[in-house]
């Protein structure tokens, strides 16, 4: 306990400060282990990003039914009378309610009561009144609906970008702010494959609100080093610092409470996924921000990065 | 810190007036439940107008139109079907058109949990039919507004003849096709117990007028049997159509017969479902009649009154131009939608609690915790208060939206004090410069972000034209580096690929970007000003 009181961020700040250079490698190897887990989960089948039934189409459908069953006995059902690959887990109070989410074709009400009443493998005693909910979407729509989501992403990116480049004029303060930002994405996604939090408009939602969040630390970080005149370079990164990290736990804290509330009164949901997200998305903010951009800050302002050299060279015309 | 002085600030007043506005938005509306002109009761009702299915429970369905789903003609679907669901009652049914990728679909939201009634209802065309049939040996006249020769052409075809002004004109019709005779739809059925079958559309949906729904009524017509009415109100057209149609009957026993000696019975259909046959009588060869009824019997009262209204809607909102498919279903129990509104007030409540600890442990100073905490609580007032003034339906993603904003006002308001306490020798307003850059920035690029999904036309077009401004400021100034060109060729290139792709607002987190927007505008507008200047006052 008395440890945990000792430990002076101040203090803490200064011994990083003294080799501040060389924890870029934190954002760089956690770009990388992102890049790694998303690789390996679209190589892999079953463990890429998991998109929403909203993405995919298909159709989920919850019965009032008594637990004793086993779920993969469900999906061998649904397989055997010829809807492969779907998914049952048991939800509810009691686990009193299975859930199936079944992939395109549509499933009608009839078929969902035929299916576990008539079958060769295990008759279930269900009738249309078991069928607490049926929701069903359209592979075609939702086709449609993934190219409008990710190039709501991409636009959403671009003005971004753009905002924050005519801001700071500058291309290397921009693009770090950029890069930190994009960084916190890709860990983001990488997570949601990992723990199979599906892409849902919640999801996607919790993604665009990162782009804003993400880039908040960033602007703040990078208007006190460049636009603050007084104090050294390490002074300001440091008020910086205690400015985005307080912002950053604000909204941890709010984020996880969130998580909490709405798995205890409503179980997994919209509001988890958000949350879970954006959990995962500010936490991971902090070491892109604070060893990543401000490290290349620093060496900017130091002098030592001039891109637009190399830019130069590139540019025969200009 | 000087109350007086803080009492003088404008900016102090603005965020006192919107917050009053607020509450009364909030507050429970006198509701006169029984409509007798007196407001009776504090009625929490009158709010769960602008509550979402997500809250109250409901259904979310996705139609397209079958054959031809142009926009025309998927508004058109989508007016007969809300005239549909209205008349049959359906509470808070809305429909609206979406354009969903380049591709026109109806949106339907009610409050309905059970969403297979809703697809039944709109899975039917509506499409109402009075017939009466007509049977011929070898040949036989037929008159309506002209005297028609319809002969057996063999092979089970008839022909059917006009002699209009001297012209002969003859169409053949093989079973199950048909024709139009001088506006009035002529159907061969085929053979009927060694005769020729026709079939005469006396009325359609385009005949009737209105429904007389004052008059329909379920009367009890023996233990256990009861039966509808429901008045028809058709057409002069269709009126003169039945006289002439009847004169083309022989009578027997004050009713119309074929020529076999059978009744020439009229046979009421909906959506090819016999609905009801009866006699006619000859009556209908002199007078006209103008008000036809539907009568439906069955055994149960309750049964009939719900067959009646779903009758009675489908008629007054006519046929569908085509029928619909549903694309996607979305229900929501209102069990859970109750479990929604818990955990979301929750949780906005213990996120405040949860920022005034995080600024304590910060800071180490109680004085500041009130203002930054009441500061968020204003702006989630003041978002819930707009949501309830009917600006739009408060669904999950809109409290997303809403987290999202005090989240970003939280964070703002850290900013502000961060850089009010910089030891400098700078003013107070210099500071705020400094402050306000970044809440600028850091607003412009969220509500940046969000505008794709309002609208990603514009976005498209604002990332085009930023990347033009670039390139030409490059050209014309000096000052420009290279990477002026680099940064506008890039977003030419994706504002221009952007431009091929049919893009269309995200309906389903259109609400989480409406409110982030409104939230951070409310924010800077309002109670980011009025912050700063109570932390102005606590300062000096």
């Amino acid at each position: 306990m008395g440890n945990f009181a000792s430990v002076n961020p101040k203090n803490l700040f200064n011994n990083v400060y003294e080799d501040y250079d060389r924890y870029v490698y934190v954002p760089v190897i956690l770009v990388f282990l992102s890049v790694v887990v998303l690789l390996a989960g679209y190589l892999t089948p079953g463990s890429a990003l998991n998109l929403g039934q909203d993405f995919t189409g298909g159709t989920t459908i919850k019965y009032q039914l008594p637990a004793d069953y086993d779920t993969n006995q469900i999906n061998q059902i649904f397989s055997s009378q010829g809807y492969p690959g779907s998914n049952a887990i048991t939800v509810g109070e009691n686990q009193s309610i299975l859930q199936v989410t079944v992939p395109p074709p549509e499933v009608n009400r009839t078929e969902a009561v035929s299916i576990l009443s008539d079958n060769s493998i295990r008759t279930f005693d269900v009738s249309s009144d078991d069928i607490l909910s049926r929701n069903f979407s359209e592979k075609e729509l939702g086709d449609r609906l993934l190219t409008l989501a990710v190039w709501t992403f991409v636009l959403a990116f671009s003005i971004m970008s753009l905002v924050i480049f005519i801001s700071f004029r500058d291309l290397i303060p921009s693009l770090a702010v950029i890069f930190a930002a994009s960084a916190d994405i890709l860990f983001a996604v990488a997570a949601m494959s990992l723990l199979k939090i599906p892409l849902t408009p919640g999801s996607l939602s919790a993604l665009l609100m990162l782009i804003g969040y993400s880039v908040d630390t960033d602007i703040v970080l990078s208007s006190r080093v460049l636009k603050q005149k007084k104090g050294s370079i390490k002074d300001r990164i440091w008020s910086s610092t205690k400015t985005g990290v307080t912002m950053s736990a604000g909204g941890i804290v709010g984020f996880v409470l969130l998580y909490s509330i709405s798995m205890l009164t409503v179980g997994p949901s919209t509001l988890s996924e958000v949350s879970s997200v954006m959990v995962i998305g500010l936490l991971a903010d902090i070491p892109f921000t604070w060893f990543g951009n401000a490290v290349i800050l620093k060496k900017y302002v130091e002098g030592d990065i001039e891109l637009d050299k190399y830019l130069k060279k590139v540019m025969v015309w200009k | 810190m000087e109350m007086k002085k803080l009492a003088k600030e404008w900016r102090i007043w603005v965020l006192a007036i919107v917050l009053i506005l607020s509450f009364v938005s909030l507050s429970p509306q006198p509701v006169d439940s029984d409509s007798d002109g007196t407001w009776d009761t504090y009625d929490l009702e009158g709010m769960n107008g602008s509550l979402g299915i997500d809250f109250t429970g409901g259904s979310q369905l996705i139609l397209r139109v079958q054959n031809n789903d142009s926009r025309e003609m998927t508004q058109k679907v989508a007016e007969t079907l809300q005239s549909r669901l209205d008349n049959l009652g359906f509470s808070g049914a809305s429909l609206s058109t979406r354009n969903i990728g380049g591709e026109w679909r109806i949106s339907l939201t009610t409050a309905e949990t059970d969403p297979a009634r809703v697809e039944e209802l709109i899975a039917q065309e509506g499409a109402f039919e009075a017939t009466m049939p007509f049977i011929f040996r070898d040949s036989a006249n037929f008159t309506l507004d002209e005297t028609y020769r319809l002969e057996e052409s063999g092979n089970s075809t008839i022909s059917i003849s006009s002699f209009e002004e001297g012209d002969t004109e003859t169409v053949s019709l093989s079973p199950s096709n048909a024709t139009e005779l001088g506006g009035t739809r002529l159907t061969y059925l085929g053979d009927y117990k060694g005769y020729s079958m026709v079939e005469v559309t006396v009325y359609d949906n385009t005949d009737i007028e209105s429904v007389d729904t004052a008059n329909s009524v379920v009367r009890q017509t023996g233990t256990n049997s009861n039966q509808a009415v429901i008045p028809l109100i058709v057409s002069q057209e269709s009126q003169d159509r039945i006289k002439q149609t009847a004169n083309n009957f022989q009578v027997s026993a004050g009713s119309l017969v074929m020529s076999n000696g059978e009744n020439a019975n009229l046979t009421i259909y909906i959506d090819d479902e016999k609905i009801r046959e009866f006699t006619v009588s000859s009556d209908f060869q002199r007078g006209s009649i103008s008000q036809p009824t539907i009568n439906l019997n069955g055994q149960d009262a309750g049964e009939l009154r719900q067959r009646m209204n779903n009758v009675q809607g489908l008629l007054q909102s006519g046929r569908l131009p085509e029928p619909v498919s549903v694309v996607s279903t979305q229900q929501i129990s209102s069990s859970i939608g109750s479990q929604f509104a818990l955990a979301s007030s929750l949780s906005i409540l213990g996120s405040l609690i949860a920022v005034g600890i995080i600024i304590f442990i910060r800071y180490r100073n109680p004085k500041l915790v009130f203002p930054i905490v009441f500061t968020g609580a204003s702006e989630v007032f003041i978002l819930l208060g707009l949501w309830f003034t009917n600006f739009a339906t408060l669904t999950l993603s809109a409290v997303a939206g809403i987290i999202a904003a005090v989240g970003t006002g939280v964070d703002d308001q850290i900013i502000i004090t961060d850089e009010s306490e910089t030891e400098s020798i700078k003013g107070w307003k210099d500071k705020m410069k400094t402050a306000f850059f970044v809440i600028f920035t850091s607003a412009a690029s969220t509500i940046g972000a969000m505008t794709p999904i309002l609208s990603p036309r514009l976005s498209t077009m604002m990332v085009g034209a930023a990347g033009l401004g670039l390139l030409g400021y490059s050209y014309y100034s000096s000052k420009a580096g290279n990477h002026y060109i680099a940064v506008g060729t890039v977003a030419l290139i994706i504002s221009a690929v952007a431009y091929t792709v049919p893009l269309s607002p995200l309906q389903q987190i259109q609400e989480f970007a409406t409110t982030t927007i409104v939230g951070i505008m409310v924010g800077i507008a309002v109670t980011r000003p009025a912050f700063a200047k109570i932390l102005e006052n606590m300062q000096q």
